[in-house]
């Protein structure tokens, strides 16, 4: 029941677009076309649970050896680049099909602020591994579910017509805006 | 559990860890950097117009086959 | 003199971060509830943008080019741990609280990484610190406007430092301003709007 009520909150309650504001640029950037929205939630997906659990065992080491609380920022953000780089050259390297898929969002992802905050709240939260796991497959497939809604919607705004000053970015951001109306029902419940 | 107890430990421990981060993080940007990328790929600049990473592999000073697009010139 | 104003104007205006190149857009949204918290929100990436930039360009000869994103990376991420310390020690609790993690995430904030590595890394540290100069304030020019509405019209009070003046009867608020929603809403329309005046900026100067 603890599981599910991070599980929810992390995905409805409060997602990380449309109640905590993370993850905007590629939110607004990759969300042009469906396939790219969903190779990026995928790959994202990817990123933050692995990127996540490395850290979790990152921060034991750095509490054992005395250190965490003013090198967590730095080790994370290099580990978290590095892991990412390492899994890209992986698939360039090994599995150019899946590169193909999903691959060529990972640059993307390493100036996400998403991956970067699931670590600093699972050492905040104080989360157990399990949780762990359980909490940052929830943020990501939030941000999955959000962006590939989106991606519908946009493709749908392309036809449309309107002031021209709003065409692009000006209207995205007020789609995103109702669409967080919408999912702020969500934030009622609590387990 | 605290195995770095004094102050010089403590100093000598974090620059250490720093250290090894950042060879891991040189390492690994070299070596994603020599390998080339597939055939047929989607190329994604498009949705990056305005971001000015370098380090992106997708960013056209890092792809080898193509000419290099100029530097943005403050004009 | 006229080319550092280039480089102020071109960060300030013409290239504004958030209105014009959407970059570092998540604490646009997540730090405009107050004006205070704005303000606040603005002098951490101004101080971190500042002293990135100087520290960029003072060693631009020194660091090679395969370990140069590392180290931009480590002076950043340091840059930022110092601001992030600075501001819990000194600011107002409930408004470091508010600020949350958008402190620590100016790391990967583009606009940071992308001014060291596209204007630091090539140029001298006086026009380094022009462009961080033009740069921070384009942002907080952003912010803060958005901030403004979002905050007059969700609560219809202007508050500093606990003090507020009612401007509007309370009654009258538009709560969802001050939520997420009004977040999104008032960015778009601040973006329209910019757009608006941008373009008839530019057809005054062609039709010249």
């Amino acid at each position: 029941m603890e599981l599910f009520g991070i599980a929810f909150t992390a995905l409805l309650g409060s997602n990380i677009i449309l109640s905590r504001f993370l993850g905007i640029c590629p939110f607004l950037g990759v969300s042009k076309k469906t396939s790219s929205a969903v190779g990026m939630g995928l790959a994202l997906t990817c990123v933050v649970v692995l990127s996540a659990i490395i850290c979790f065992f990152l921060d034991k080491l750095l509490v054992a050896l005395g250190l965490a609380s003013y090198l967590e920022l730095i080790v994370f953000i290099l580990v978290i680049a590095s892991f990412v780089q390492l899994l890209e050259f992986f698939l360039k390297k090994y599995v150019p099909s899946l590169y193909k898929a999903l691959g060529v969002y990972l640059p993307l992802i390493t100036t996400n602020c998403v991956v970067l905050q699931v670590c600093l709240d699972l050492v905040s939260n104080e989360y157990n591994l399990l949780q762990t796991i359980v909490y940052s497959a929830s943020i990501a497939v939030g941000y999955m579910l959000i962006i590939v809604i989106f991606s519908h919607i946009r493709t749908r705004l392309d036809n449309q017509e309107m002031p021209k000053a709003f065409k692009g970015s000006a209207i995205a951001l007020i789609t995103a805006g109702l669409m967080a109306m919408a999912f702020y029902a969500f934030s009622g419940f609590s387990f | 559990m605290y195995l770095l107890i004094s102050e010089t430990g403590k100093l000598l421990g974090s620059i250490g860890v720093v250290v090894v981060c950042v060879f891991l993080f040189v390492g690994t940007y070299l070596l994603n950097k020599k390998t080339k990328k597939p055939e047929g790929c989607i190329d994604p600049s498009e949705y990056c117009e305005g971001c000015s990473l370098t380090s992106c592999s997708h960013h056209p000073s890092n792809q080898p086959n193509e000419e290099k697009e100029g530097e943005k010139e403050n004009d | 003199m006229k080319n550092k104003l280039k480089i102020f104007l071109n960060g300030l205006i013409y290239e504004n971060p958030i209105l014009v190149i959407f970059l570092g857009m998540c604490p646009a949204l997540g730090t405009t509830n107050t004006v205070e918290n704005a303000v606040y929100m603005s002098l951490c990436v101004f101080g971190v943008l500042l002293f990135s930039n100087i520290i960029i360009s003072a060693i631009r000869k020194i660091v090679p080019n395969e370990v140069r994103i590392p180290v931009y990376i480590i002076i950043i991420a340091t840059l930022v741990s110092i601001v992030d310390m600075l501001f819990h020690a000194f600011l107002p609790y409930d408004v470091y609280q508010s600020l949350g993690s958008f402190i620590s995430l100016i790391v990967v904030n583009c606009i940071i990484l992308g001014r060291a590595e596209s204007f630091a890394s090539k140029n001298n540290v006086t026009d380094s610190i022009v462009d961080a100069v033009g740069y921070a304030a384009g942002f907080a020019m952003a912010i803060i406007i958005v901030a403004f509405f979002r905050e007059l019209l969700g609560t219809g009070a202007l508050s500093w430092a606990g003090n507020s003046v009612q401007i509007i009867p309370a009654d009258y608020a538009i709560k969802e301003f001050a939520k997420n929603t009004g977040a999104f809403i008032t960015l778009g329309l601040v973006v329209a709007a910019y757009t608006v005046i941008m373009n008839a900026v530019k057809q005054k100067k062609a039709s010249k």
